[in-house]
Protein backbone atom coordinates (compact mmCIF):
# COMPACT_ATOMS: atom_id res chain seq x y z
CA UNK A 1 0.00 0.00 0.00
CA UNK A 2 2.80 2.41 0.99
CA UNK A 3 4.56 1.58 -2.28
CA UNK A 4 1.42 2.35 -4.30
CA UNK A 5 1.03 5.66 -2.46
CA UNK A 6 4.67 6.54 -3.16
CA UNK A 7 3.86 6.02 -6.85
CA UNK A 8 0.53 7.87 -6.90
CA UNK A 9 1.29 10.92 -4.70
CA UNK A 10 3.90 12.55 -7.02
CA UNK A 11 1.51 12.11 -9.96
CA UNK A 12 -1.35 13.75 -8.03
CA UNK A 13 0.95 16.64 -7.03
CA UNK A 14 1.92 17.03 -10.69
CA UNK A 15 -1.73 17.24 -11.84
CA UNK A 16 -2.58 19.76 -9.06
CA UNK A 17 0.45 21.91 -9.97
CA UNK A 18 -0.58 21.70 -13.64
CA UNK A 19 -4.12 22.86 -12.78
CA UNK A 20 -2.83 25.77 -10.65
CA UNK A 21 -0.21 26.96 -13.16
CA UNK A 22 -2.62 26.74 -16.12
CA UNK A 23 -5.17 28.87 -14.24
CA UNK A 24 -2.71 31.70 -13.64
CA UNK A 25 -3.90 34.86 -15.47
CA UNK A 26 -0.65 35.11 -17.42
CA UNK A 27 -1.12 31.68 -19.02
CA UNK A 28 -3.43 31.61 -22.09
CA UNK A 29 -5.87 28.66 -21.81
CA UNK A 30 -5.79 27.83 -25.54
CA UNK A 31 -2.03 27.21 -25.31
CA UNK A 32 -1.84 25.47 -21.93
CA UNK A 33 -5.27 24.23 -20.79
CA UNK A 34 -5.81 23.25 -17.13
CA UNK A 35 -5.85 19.54 -16.27
CA UNK A 36 -9.62 19.65 -15.57
CA UNK A 37 -10.25 21.01 -19.09
CA UNK A 38 -8.12 18.23 -20.59
CA UNK A 39 -10.05 15.61 -18.60
CA UNK A 40 -13.35 17.10 -19.79
CA UNK A 41 -12.13 17.02 -23.40
CA UNK A 42 -10.97 13.45 -22.95
CA UNK A 43 -14.43 12.49 -21.69
CA UNK A 44 -16.09 14.19 -24.69
CA UNK A 45 -13.74 12.46 -27.16
CA UNK A 46 -14.47 9.10 -25.54
CA UNK A 47 -18.20 9.72 -25.86
CA UNK A 48 -17.76 10.70 -29.51
CA UNK A 49 -15.98 7.41 -30.11
CA UNK A 50 -13.20 8.82 -32.26
CA UNK A 51 -10.55 8.63 -29.54
CA UNK A 52 -11.31 4.97 -28.75
CA UNK A 53 -11.35 4.07 -32.44
CA UNK A 54 -7.99 5.71 -33.06
CA UNK A 55 -6.52 4.35 -29.83
CA UNK A 56 -7.52 0.79 -30.79
CA UNK A 57 -5.91 1.25 -34.21
CA UNK A 58 -2.67 2.38 -32.56
CA UNK A 59 -2.75 -0.52 -30.10
CA UNK A 60 -3.32 -2.96 -32.96
CA UNK A 61 -0.42 -1.60 -35.06
CA UNK A 62 2.02 -1.37 -32.16
CA UNK A 63 1.06 -4.81 -30.79
CA UNK A 64 1.42 -6.58 -34.13
CA UNK A 65 4.75 -4.86 -34.92
CA UNK A 66 6.09 -5.46 -31.43
CA UNK A 67 4.97 -9.12 -31.45
CA UNK A 68 6.57 -9.78 -34.85
CA UNK A 69 9.74 -7.94 -33.79
CA UNK A 70 9.92 -9.93 -30.56
CA UNK A 71 9.31 -13.31 -32.22
CA UNK A 72 11.86 -12.67 -34.97
CA UNK A 73 14.38 -11.12 -32.50
CA UNK A 74 14.12 -14.10 -30.13
CA UNK A 75 14.23 -16.72 -32.91
CA UNK A 76 17.18 -15.23 -34.78
CA UNK A 77 18.86 -14.35 -31.47
CA UNK A 78 18.70 -17.98 -30.33
CA UNK A 79 20.05 -19.21 -33.67
CA UNK A 80 22.92 -16.69 -33.39
CA UNK A 81 23.55 -17.72 -29.78
CA UNK A 82 23.81 -21.43 -30.47
CA UNK A 83 25.44 -21.40 -33.90
CA UNK A 84 28.72 -19.55 -34.39
CA UNK A 85 28.41 -19.90 -38.20
CA UNK A 86 24.94 -18.36 -38.24
CA UNK A 87 26.13 -15.56 -35.97
CA UNK A 88 29.10 -14.84 -38.23
CA UNK A 89 26.72 -14.55 -41.18
CA UNK A 90 24.19 -12.29 -39.50
CA UNK A 91 26.10 -10.07 -37.09
CA UNK A 92 27.72 -7.85 -39.80
CA UNK A 93 24.22 -7.11 -41.15
CA UNK A 94 22.94 -6.35 -37.67
CA UNK A 95 25.74 -3.89 -37.00
CA UNK A 96 25.13 -2.25 -40.38
CA UNK A 97 21.37 -1.80 -39.97
CA UNK A 98 21.02 -1.37 -36.18
CA UNK A 99 22.30 2.25 -36.04
CA UNK A 100 19.63 3.41 -38.51
CA UNK A 101 16.72 4.80 -36.46
CA UNK A 102 13.46 2.92 -37.08
CA UNK A 103 11.68 6.17 -37.98
CA UNK A 104 14.30 6.69 -40.70
CA UNK A 105 12.64 3.81 -42.60
CA UNK A 106 9.20 5.46 -42.62
CA UNK A 107 9.60 7.47 -45.89
CA UNK A 108 10.88 4.34 -47.65
CA UNK A 109 8.04 2.26 -46.24
CA UNK A 110 5.53 4.90 -47.37
CA UNK A 111 6.77 4.55 -50.94
CA UNK A 112 6.78 0.75 -50.76
CA UNK A 113 3.44 0.22 -49.01
CA UNK A 114 1.52 3.50 -49.51
CA UNK A 115 -0.92 4.62 -46.85
CA UNK A 116 -1.49 1.34 -45.04
CA UNK A 117 -1.12 -0.37 -41.68
CA UNK A 118 2.09 -1.98 -42.98
CA UNK A 119 4.04 1.27 -42.49
CA UNK A 120 3.68 1.63 -38.68
CA UNK A 121 3.72 -2.16 -38.18
CA UNK A 122 7.04 -2.59 -40.03
CA UNK A 123 8.54 0.50 -38.40
CA UNK A 124 7.67 -0.92 -34.95
CA UNK A 125 8.99 -4.35 -36.00
CA UNK A 126 12.35 -2.82 -37.00
CA UNK A 127 12.45 -0.83 -33.75
CA UNK A 128 11.70 -3.88 -31.56
CA UNK A 129 13.80 -6.42 -33.43
CA UNK A 130 17.38 -5.26 -32.79
CA UNK A 131 17.44 -4.75 -29.00
CA UNK A 132 15.47 -7.96 -28.46
CA UNK A 133 17.81 -9.81 -30.83
CA UNK A 134 20.94 -8.51 -29.08
CA UNK A 135 19.59 -9.27 -25.60
CA UNK A 136 18.59 -12.78 -26.68
CA UNK A 137 22.10 -13.47 -28.03
CA UNK A 138 23.57 -12.17 -24.75
CA UNK A 139 21.11 -14.34 -22.78
CA UNK A 140 22.00 -17.52 -24.70
CA UNK A 141 25.73 -16.83 -24.41
CA UNK A 142 25.46 -16.26 -20.65
CA UNK A 143 24.08 -19.77 -19.99
CA UNK A 144 26.60 -21.88 -18.08
CA UNK A 145 28.09 -24.43 -20.49
CA UNK A 146 27.88 -27.18 -17.91
CA UNK A 147 24.07 -26.82 -17.83
CA UNK A 148 23.90 -27.31 -21.60
CA UNK A 149 26.32 -30.23 -21.43
CA UNK A 150 24.34 -31.75 -18.56
CA UNK A 151 21.17 -31.62 -20.67
CA UNK A 152 23.02 -33.16 -23.63
CA UNK A 153 24.36 -36.08 -21.58
CA UNK A 154 20.82 -36.65 -20.25
CA UNK A 155 19.70 -37.26 -23.82
CA UNK A 156 18.37 -33.84 -24.87
CA UNK A 157 18.56 -33.32 -28.62
CA UNK A 158 18.79 -29.84 -30.15
CA UNK A 159 15.06 -29.06 -30.30
CA UNK A 160 14.46 -30.12 -26.68
CA UNK A 161 17.64 -28.35 -25.59
CA UNK A 162 16.42 -25.07 -27.11
CA UNK A 163 12.83 -25.38 -25.88
CA UNK A 164 13.44 -26.69 -22.38
CA UNK A 165 16.83 -25.27 -21.42
CA UNK A 166 18.20 -22.50 -23.63
CA UNK A 167 15.02 -20.46 -24.13
CA UNK A 168 13.93 -20.48 -20.46
CA UNK A 169 17.43 -19.62 -19.23
CA UNK A 170 17.82 -16.79 -21.76
CA UNK A 171 14.48 -15.33 -20.62
CA UNK A 172 15.90 -12.87 -18.03
CA UNK A 173 17.89 -11.16 -20.80
CA UNK A 174 15.03 -11.44 -23.29
CA UNK A 175 12.75 -9.64 -20.84
CA UNK A 176 15.32 -6.86 -20.48
CA UNK A 177 15.01 -6.34 -24.25
CA UNK A 178 11.22 -6.65 -24.21
CA UNK A 179 10.88 -4.04 -21.44
CA UNK A 180 13.31 -1.67 -23.12
CA UNK A 181 11.47 -1.85 -26.41
CA UNK A 182 7.86 -1.70 -25.24
CA UNK A 183 8.02 2.10 -24.75
CA UNK A 184 10.16 2.65 -27.84
CA UNK A 185 7.72 0.65 -29.97
CA UNK A 186 4.77 2.78 -28.86
CA UNK A 187 6.72 5.95 -29.64
CA UNK A 188 7.74 4.63 -33.08
CA UNK A 189 4.16 3.59 -33.84
CA UNK A 190 2.82 7.05 -32.99
CA UNK A 191 5.52 8.84 -34.99
CA UNK A 192 4.69 6.59 -37.98
CA UNK A 193 1.02 7.54 -37.69
CA UNK A 194 1.96 11.24 -37.45
CA UNK A 195 3.93 11.00 -40.68
CA UNK A 196 2.23 8.35 -42.76
CA UNK A 197 -1.38 7.53 -41.90
CA UNK A 198 -4.63 9.49 -41.41
CA UNK A 199 -5.69 7.42 -38.39
CA UNK A 200 -4.44 6.44 -34.93
CA UNK A 201 -3.32 8.51 -31.94
CA UNK A 202 -0.39 9.95 -33.91
CA UNK A 203 -2.80 11.27 -36.52
CA UNK A 204 -5.03 12.80 -33.78
CA UNK A 205 -2.00 14.68 -32.46
CA UNK A 206 -1.28 16.08 -35.91
CA UNK A 207 -4.96 16.98 -36.33
CA UNK A 208 -4.86 18.85 -33.00
CA UNK A 209 -1.75 20.69 -34.15
CA UNK A 210 -3.32 21.79 -37.47
CA UNK A 211 -6.49 23.01 -35.67
CA UNK A 212 -4.48 24.48 -32.77
CA UNK A 213 -6.64 22.29 -30.57
CA UNK A 214 -4.29 21.99 -27.56
CA UNK A 215 -6.84 20.31 -25.19
CA UNK A 216 -7.27 17.53 -27.78
CA UNK A 217 -3.49 17.11 -28.05
CA UNK A 218 -3.15 16.92 -24.27
CA UNK A 219 -5.97 14.38 -23.97
CA UNK A 220 -4.24 12.20 -26.61
CA UNK A 221 -0.91 12.55 -24.77
CA UNK A 222 -2.65 11.49 -21.56
CA UNK A 223 -3.99 8.36 -23.29
CA UNK A 224 -0.50 7.56 -24.62
CA UNK A 225 0.94 7.89 -21.09
CA UNK A 226 -1.76 5.56 -19.70
CA UNK A 227 -1.04 3.02 -22.46
CA UNK A 228 2.68 3.11 -21.66
CA UNK A 229 1.97 2.38 -17.99
CA UNK A 230 -0.42 -0.47 -18.88
CA UNK A 231 2.06 -2.04 -21.35
CA UNK A 232 4.88 -1.82 -18.79
CA UNK A 233 2.62 -3.34 -16.11
CA UNK A 234 1.57 -6.23 -18.38
CA UNK A 235 5.16 -7.05 -19.38
CA UNK A 236 6.36 -6.92 -15.76
CA UNK A 237 3.46 -9.18 -14.73
CA UNK A 238 4.35 -11.73 -17.42
CA UNK A 239 8.02 -11.46 -16.43
CA UNK A 240 7.20 -12.23 -12.79
CA UNK A 241 5.17 -15.28 -13.85
CA UNK A 242 7.75 -16.60 -16.34
CA UNK A 243 10.79 -15.92 -14.13
CA UNK A 244 9.25 -17.05 -10.84
CA UNK A 245 12.29 -19.32 -10.34
CA UNK A 246 14.40 -16.20 -9.88
CA UNK A 247 12.24 -14.64 -7.16
CA UNK B 1 35.38 -63.23 -13.05
CA UNK B 2 34.15 -59.65 -12.70
CA UNK B 3 32.56 -58.11 -15.82
CA UNK B 4 34.19 -55.06 -17.40
CA UNK B 5 32.16 -51.87 -17.11
CA UNK B 6 34.37 -49.22 -18.72
CA UNK B 7 37.36 -49.84 -20.96
CA UNK B 8 39.39 -47.11 -22.62
CA UNK B 9 42.04 -47.90 -25.20
CA UNK B 10 44.70 -45.39 -26.35
CA UNK B 11 42.37 -42.43 -26.06
CA UNK B 12 43.70 -39.06 -27.22
CA UNK B 13 41.82 -35.77 -27.16
CA UNK B 14 43.19 -32.24 -26.65
CA UNK B 15 45.63 -32.58 -23.72
CA UNK B 16 44.98 -36.33 -23.28
CA UNK B 17 47.58 -38.66 -24.75
CA UNK B 18 47.05 -42.41 -25.19
CA UNK B 19 44.93 -42.95 -22.12
CA UNK B 20 44.14 -46.59 -21.34
CA UNK B 21 42.19 -47.68 -18.31
CA UNK B 22 39.47 -50.06 -17.22
CA UNK B 23 36.86 -50.41 -14.50
CA UNK B 24 34.82 -53.44 -13.56
CA UNK B 25 31.04 -53.14 -13.37
CA UNK B 26 30.06 -51.41 -10.13
CA UNK B 27 33.59 -50.23 -9.37
CA UNK B 28 34.48 -46.67 -8.45
CA UNK B 29 37.55 -45.34 -10.23
CA UNK B 30 39.18 -42.10 -9.16
CA UNK B 31 41.17 -39.90 -11.53
CA UNK B 32 43.61 -38.00 -9.34
CA UNK B 33 45.74 -35.16 -10.57
CA UNK B 34 46.59 -31.48 -10.31
CA UNK B 35 44.65 -28.69 -12.03
CA UNK B 36 45.20 -28.70 -15.79
CA UNK B 37 46.25 -32.37 -15.86
CA UNK B 38 43.34 -33.31 -18.13
CA UNK B 39 40.89 -34.78 -15.60
CA UNK B 40 37.82 -32.87 -16.80
CA UNK B 41 38.87 -33.33 -20.44
CA UNK B 42 38.87 -37.08 -19.81
CA UNK B 43 35.32 -36.99 -18.43
CA UNK B 44 34.14 -34.72 -21.24
CA UNK B 45 35.62 -37.11 -23.82
CA UNK B 46 34.08 -40.18 -22.22
CA UNK B 47 30.68 -38.45 -22.05
CA UNK B 48 30.91 -37.39 -25.71
CA UNK B 49 30.98 -33.63 -25.05
CA UNK B 50 34.42 -33.61 -26.71
CA UNK B 51 35.07 -35.74 -29.78
CA UNK B 52 38.04 -38.06 -29.32
CA UNK B 53 40.92 -37.72 -31.78
CA UNK B 54 41.92 -41.38 -31.57
CA UNK B 55 41.35 -44.43 -29.41
CA UNK B 56 38.26 -46.33 -28.31
CA UNK B 57 35.81 -46.22 -25.43
CA UNK B 58 33.82 -49.33 -24.50
CA UNK B 59 30.94 -49.30 -22.06
CA UNK B 60 29.62 -52.69 -20.93
CA UNK B 61 31.30 -54.18 -24.00
CA UNK B 62 29.74 -51.74 -26.52
CA UNK B 63 31.94 -49.37 -28.49
CA UNK B 64 30.53 -45.91 -27.73
CA UNK B 65 33.43 -43.86 -29.16
CA UNK B 66 31.42 -42.35 -32.01
CA UNK B 67 28.02 -42.11 -30.34
CA UNK B 68 26.62 -38.64 -29.54
CA UNK B 69 26.37 -37.79 -25.80
CA UNK B 70 22.62 -38.38 -25.69
CA UNK B 71 23.00 -42.00 -26.83
CA UNK B 72 25.73 -43.10 -24.41
CA UNK B 73 23.60 -43.75 -21.30
CA UNK B 74 26.09 -41.88 -19.14
CA UNK B 75 25.19 -39.55 -16.27
CA UNK B 76 27.52 -36.69 -15.48
CA UNK B 77 27.61 -34.75 -12.21
CA UNK B 78 29.46 -31.50 -12.90
CA UNK B 79 31.64 -29.55 -10.49
CA UNK B 80 28.89 -26.93 -10.06
CA UNK B 81 26.22 -29.70 -10.16
CA UNK B 82 24.55 -27.96 -13.16
CA UNK B 83 21.03 -28.14 -11.78
CA UNK B 84 18.50 -26.40 -14.03
CA UNK B 85 17.66 -23.21 -12.09
CA UNK B 86 14.33 -22.73 -13.87
CA UNK B 87 13.00 -26.17 -12.93
CA UNK B 88 11.83 -27.34 -9.51
CA UNK B 89 13.61 -30.19 -7.74
CA UNK B 90 10.92 -32.58 -9.02
CA UNK B 91 11.23 -31.28 -12.59
CA UNK B 92 15.03 -31.47 -12.45
CA UNK B 93 14.90 -35.15 -11.53
CA UNK B 94 12.14 -35.85 -14.06
CA UNK B 95 14.02 -34.07 -16.88
CA UNK B 96 16.18 -37.00 -18.12
CA UNK B 97 13.17 -39.35 -17.91
CA UNK B 98 11.01 -36.97 -19.95
CA UNK B 99 13.75 -36.51 -22.54
CA UNK B 100 14.04 -40.28 -22.90
CA UNK B 101 10.21 -40.58 -22.98
CA UNK B 102 10.19 -43.09 -20.10
CA UNK B 103 6.95 -44.38 -18.61
CA UNK B 104 5.78 -43.92 -15.00
CA UNK B 105 7.86 -40.77 -14.59
CA UNK B 106 5.99 -39.50 -11.51
CA UNK B 107 6.34 -42.80 -9.63
CA UNK B 108 10.06 -43.08 -10.46
CA UNK B 109 10.78 -39.51 -9.38
CA UNK B 110 8.79 -39.93 -6.16
CA UNK B 111 10.79 -43.10 -5.41
CA UNK B 112 14.10 -41.23 -5.78
CA UNK B 113 12.82 -38.27 -3.76
CA UNK B 114 12.03 -40.70 -0.93
CA UNK B 115 15.33 -42.56 -1.28
CA UNK B 116 17.36 -39.38 -1.06
CA UNK B 117 15.12 -37.86 1.59
CA UNK B 118 14.30 -34.72 -0.42
CA UNK B 119 10.51 -35.07 -0.69
CA UNK B 120 10.02 -31.93 1.38
CA UNK B 121 11.78 -29.74 -1.20
CA UNK B 122 10.33 -31.21 -4.38
CA UNK B 123 8.48 -28.02 -5.36
CA UNK B 124 11.37 -25.70 -4.57
CA UNK B 125 13.72 -24.17 -7.12
CA UNK B 126 17.48 -24.86 -6.85
CA UNK B 127 18.13 -21.23 -5.82
CA UNK B 128 16.04 -21.85 -2.69
CA UNK B 129 17.71 -25.01 -1.35
CA UNK B 130 20.91 -25.63 0.63
CA UNK B 131 24.23 -26.91 -0.74
CA UNK B 132 23.68 -30.38 0.74
CA UNK B 133 20.19 -30.60 -0.73
CA UNK B 134 21.55 -29.56 -4.14
CA UNK B 135 24.05 -32.43 -3.97
CA UNK B 136 21.23 -34.89 -3.27
CA UNK B 137 19.14 -33.55 -6.14
CA UNK B 138 22.15 -33.90 -8.45
CA UNK B 139 22.62 -37.55 -7.39
CA UNK B 140 18.93 -38.32 -7.81
CA UNK B 141 18.94 -36.76 -11.29
CA UNK B 142 22.08 -38.68 -12.22
CA UNK B 143 20.81 -42.06 -11.00
CA UNK B 144 17.16 -41.87 -12.01
CA UNK B 145 17.81 -43.23 -15.51
CA UNK B 146 19.94 -46.16 -14.25
CA UNK B 147 23.00 -45.10 -16.25
CA UNK B 148 25.71 -47.55 -17.31
CA UNK B 149 28.37 -45.11 -16.13
CA UNK B 150 28.40 -42.21 -13.69
CA UNK B 151 30.95 -39.45 -14.17
CA UNK B 152 31.64 -37.03 -11.31
CA UNK B 153 33.80 -33.95 -11.68
CA UNK B 154 34.89 -32.79 -8.20
CA UNK B 155 31.30 -32.48 -7.02
CA UNK B 156 32.31 -31.59 -3.44
CA UNK B 157 34.89 -28.93 -4.22
CA UNK B 158 32.60 -26.04 -3.29
CA UNK B 159 31.94 -27.35 0.24
CA UNK B 160 34.00 -26.63 3.35
CA UNK B 161 36.14 -29.41 4.83
CA UNK B 162 33.70 -30.79 7.43
CA UNK B 163 30.64 -30.56 5.19
CA UNK B 164 32.64 -32.11 2.37
CA UNK B 165 33.58 -35.14 4.47
CA UNK B 166 30.04 -35.68 5.63
CA UNK B 167 28.39 -35.25 2.21
CA UNK B 168 31.07 -37.32 0.46
CA UNK B 169 30.45 -40.26 2.74
CA UNK B 170 26.69 -39.99 2.29
CA UNK B 171 27.10 -39.56 -1.46
CA UNK B 172 29.34 -42.58 -1.92
CA UNK B 173 27.13 -44.76 0.30
CA UNK B 174 24.17 -44.03 -1.98
CA UNK B 175 26.17 -44.57 -5.17
CA UNK B 176 27.61 -47.86 -3.90
CA UNK B 177 24.15 -49.08 -3.01
CA UNK B 178 23.19 -48.68 -6.68
CA UNK B 179 26.31 -50.57 -7.88
CA UNK B 180 26.89 -48.20 -10.79
CA UNK B 181 30.29 -48.04 -12.46
CA UNK B 182 31.63 -44.62 -11.51
CA UNK B 183 34.55 -42.46 -12.55
CA UNK B 184 35.28 -39.72 -10.05
CA UNK B 185 37.68 -36.83 -10.58
CA UNK B 186 39.52 -35.08 -7.78
CA UNK B 187 42.78 -33.31 -6.99
CA UNK B 188 42.57 -34.35 -3.33
CA UNK B 189 44.56 -37.53 -2.54
CA UNK B 190 42.64 -38.12 0.72
CA UNK B 191 39.36 -37.97 -1.16
CA UNK B 192 40.75 -40.36 -3.79
CA UNK B 193 41.81 -42.86 -1.12
CA UNK B 194 38.46 -42.72 0.61
CA UNK B 195 36.26 -42.96 -2.46
CA UNK B 196 38.00 -45.11 -5.04
CA UNK B 197 38.35 -48.83 -5.65
CA UNK B 198 40.98 -47.88 -8.23
CA UNK B 199 43.03 -44.72 -8.44
CA UNK B 200 44.41 -43.42 -11.73
CA UNK B 201 47.04 -40.71 -11.32
CA UNK B 202 47.02 -38.32 -14.25
CA UNK B 203 49.66 -35.73 -15.13
CA UNK B 204 49.99 -33.66 -18.31
CA UNK B 205 47.30 -35.72 -20.01
CA UNK B 206 48.91 -39.11 -19.29
CA UNK B 207 48.01 -41.81 -16.77
CA UNK B 208 51.06 -42.12 -14.51
CA UNK B 209 50.08 -45.18 -12.53
CA UNK B 210 47.11 -47.25 -11.54
CA UNK B 211 46.58 -48.33 -7.98
CA UNK B 212 44.12 -51.06 -7.08
CA UNK B 213 42.70 -50.74 -3.61
CA UNK B 214 42.11 -54.02 -1.82
CA UNK B 215 38.54 -54.81 -0.86
CA UNK B 216 37.38 -57.59 1.47
CA UNK B 217 34.19 -59.33 0.45
CA UNK B 218 32.55 -61.95 2.65
CA UNK B 219 29.27 -63.73 1.99
CA UNK B 220 26.60 -63.09 4.61
CA UNK B 221 25.08 -66.19 6.22
CA UNK B 222 22.31 -64.41 8.09
CA UNK B 223 21.05 -60.91 8.55
CA UNK B 224 18.96 -59.49 11.41
CA UNK B 225 17.43 -56.00 11.36
CA UNK B 226 18.14 -54.12 14.60
CA UNK B 227 16.57 -50.81 13.61
CA UNK B 228 15.28 -49.17 10.45
CA UNK B 229 18.78 -48.31 9.25
CA UNK B 230 20.94 -50.90 10.99
CA UNK B 231 21.40 -54.65 10.66
CA UNK B 232 23.40 -57.30 12.48
CA UNK B 233 25.28 -59.33 9.91
CA UNK B 234 26.56 -62.85 10.57
CA UNK B 235 29.29 -64.00 8.20
CA UNK B 236 29.85 -67.45 9.67
CA UNK B 237 32.62 -66.96 12.18
CA UNK B 238 31.74 -63.51 13.48
CA UNK B 239 29.09 -60.79 13.41
CA UNK B 240 29.22 -57.11 12.46
CA UNK B 241 26.79 -54.24 12.79
CA UNK B 242 26.32 -52.50 9.45
CA UNK B 243 24.04 -49.99 7.70
CA UNK B 244 20.93 -51.66 6.29
CA UNK B 245 21.07 -52.49 2.56
CA UNK B 246 19.27 -50.22 0.10
CA UNK B 247 17.97 -53.11 -2.01
CA UNK B 248 16.14 -56.19 -0.74
CA UNK B 249 17.72 -59.44 -1.83
CA UNK B 250 17.88 -63.14 -0.94
CA UNK B 251 21.62 -63.05 -0.40
CA UNK B 252 24.21 -60.41 0.40
CA UNK B 253 27.91 -59.98 0.88
CA UNK B 254 29.66 -57.40 3.02
CA UNK B 255 32.39 -55.26 1.56
CA UNK B 256 34.99 -53.21 3.41
CA UNK B 257 38.32 -51.79 2.34
CA UNK B 258 41.62 -53.26 3.55
CA UNK B 259 42.54 -49.71 4.53
CA UNK B 260 39.40 -49.36 6.65
CA UNK B 261 40.56 -52.01 9.12
CA UNK B 262 42.06 -50.70 12.38
CA UNK B 263 44.38 -53.06 14.24
CA UNK B 264 45.65 -53.21 17.84
CA UNK B 265 47.32 -55.87 19.94
CA UNK B 266 45.19 -55.27 23.03
CA UNK B 267 41.55 -56.16 23.44
CA UNK B 268 39.56 -52.96 24.13
CA UNK B 269 38.79 -52.69 27.91
CA UNK B 270 35.06 -52.31 27.25
CA UNK B 271 32.93 -54.02 24.57
CA UNK B 272 33.41 -52.19 21.28
CA UNK B 273 31.23 -52.36 18.19
CA UNK B 274 32.67 -54.46 15.35
CA UNK B 275 35.89 -55.51 17.12
CA UNK B 276 36.98 -59.15 16.67
CA UNK B 277 40.14 -61.11 17.33
CA UNK B 278 42.32 -62.24 14.42
CA UNK B 279 45.48 -64.23 13.71
CA UNK B 280 48.18 -63.09 11.32
CA UNK B 281 48.73 -65.55 8.48
CA UNK B 282 51.27 -63.52 6.50
CA UNK B 283 52.30 -59.99 5.63
CA UNK B 284 54.23 -58.11 2.99
CA UNK B 285 55.75 -54.63 2.64
CA UNK B 286 54.49 -52.24 -0.02
CA UNK B 287 56.00 -48.77 0.12
CA UNK B 288 55.57 -47.65 3.71
CA UNK B 289 52.59 -49.89 4.32
CA UNK B 290 51.99 -53.47 5.45
CA UNK B 291 49.53 -55.71 3.67
CA UNK B 292 48.53 -58.27 6.30
CA UNK B 293 46.55 -61.43 5.61
CA UNK B 294 44.51 -62.35 8.65
CA UNK B 295 42.46 -65.31 9.80
CA UNK B 296 39.36 -63.88 11.45
CA UNK B 297 37.58 -66.88 12.99
CA UNK B 298 37.98 -68.93 9.87
CA UNK B 299 37.52 -66.11 7.34
CA UNK B 300 40.43 -64.66 5.38
CA UNK B 301 40.64 -60.88 5.67
CA UNK B 302 43.29 -58.53 4.23
CA UNK B 303 44.29 -55.39 6.11
CA UNK B 304 46.35 -52.52 4.69
CA UNK B 305 47.93 -50.46 7.49
CA UNK B 306 50.73 -47.90 7.73
CA UNK B 307 54.07 -49.54 8.65
CA UNK B 308 54.45 -47.56 11.89
CA UNK B 309 51.23 -49.12 13.26
CA UNK B 310 52.44 -52.60 12.42
CA UNK B 311 55.72 -51.92 14.23
CA UNK B 312 53.78 -51.57 17.49
CA UNK B 313 52.17 -55.03 17.12
CA UNK B 314 53.69 -57.89 19.13
CA UNK B 315 53.00 -61.52 18.34
CA UNK B 316 50.56 -62.90 15.78
CA UNK B 317 47.30 -62.41 17.63
CA UNK B 318 45.60 -59.04 17.37
CA UNK B 319 42.21 -57.30 17.35
CA UNK B 320 40.64 -55.67 14.34
CA UNK B 321 37.92 -53.01 14.29
CA UNK B 322 35.85 -52.06 11.26
CA UNK B 323 33.78 -48.92 11.59
CA UNK B 324 30.04 -49.27 11.06
CA UNK B 325 29.99 -46.70 8.26
CA UNK B 326 32.84 -48.38 6.34
CA UNK B 327 30.86 -51.58 5.81
CA UNK B 328 28.72 -51.91 2.71
CA UNK B 329 26.08 -54.58 2.27
CA UNK B 330 25.66 -55.55 -1.35
CA UNK B 331 23.42 -57.88 -3.23
CA UNK B 332 25.26 -61.16 -3.89
CA UNK B 333 25.01 -62.35 -7.47
CA UNK B 334 27.53 -64.78 -8.94
CA UNK B 335 30.58 -62.56 -8.67
CA UNK B 336 31.90 -63.86 -5.32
Amino acid sequence: MARKLRFIIPILIFFIAWEIIARLPAVPEYLFPPFSVVLKRLYIEILRGSLMKNALLTIFRVSVGYFLGAISGITIGILSGISEKFNEAISPLVFLIYPIPAIGWIPVLMIWFGISNAVPIIAVLICAFFPIYLNTVRGVRSIDNSIINAAKTMGAKKAVLVKKVILPLAMPNIFTGLKLESGMSLRTGIVSEMLAIPSGLGFMLMKGESLIDVPLMFSVLLVIAIFSIIIDFVIRYIERKVLRWQN
Amino acid sequence: MAELGLRIEDLSCRILKNISMSLNKGEIGVVLGPNGAGKTTLLNTISGIYESESGKIFLNGENITNLPPEERNISYIFQNLALFPHLTVFENIAFPLKVKKEKNINETVEKFLRKLDIENIKYKYPLKISGGEKQRVAIARALVTSPSLLLMDEPFSSLDFEMRRFIRHEFMRIIKSFSITTLFVTHDPYEAEEVGDKIFRIENGKIKDENLKIKNRILVTSLKRISENTVLVDVGGFSLVAPAPEKNSDSYYIEFGAEDIHISCNKPPTPTLNTVSANVISYKDIDRRKIITLDVRGKKVVADVPAYIWDEIEGTRLFITIKYRDIYLKEAKNDL
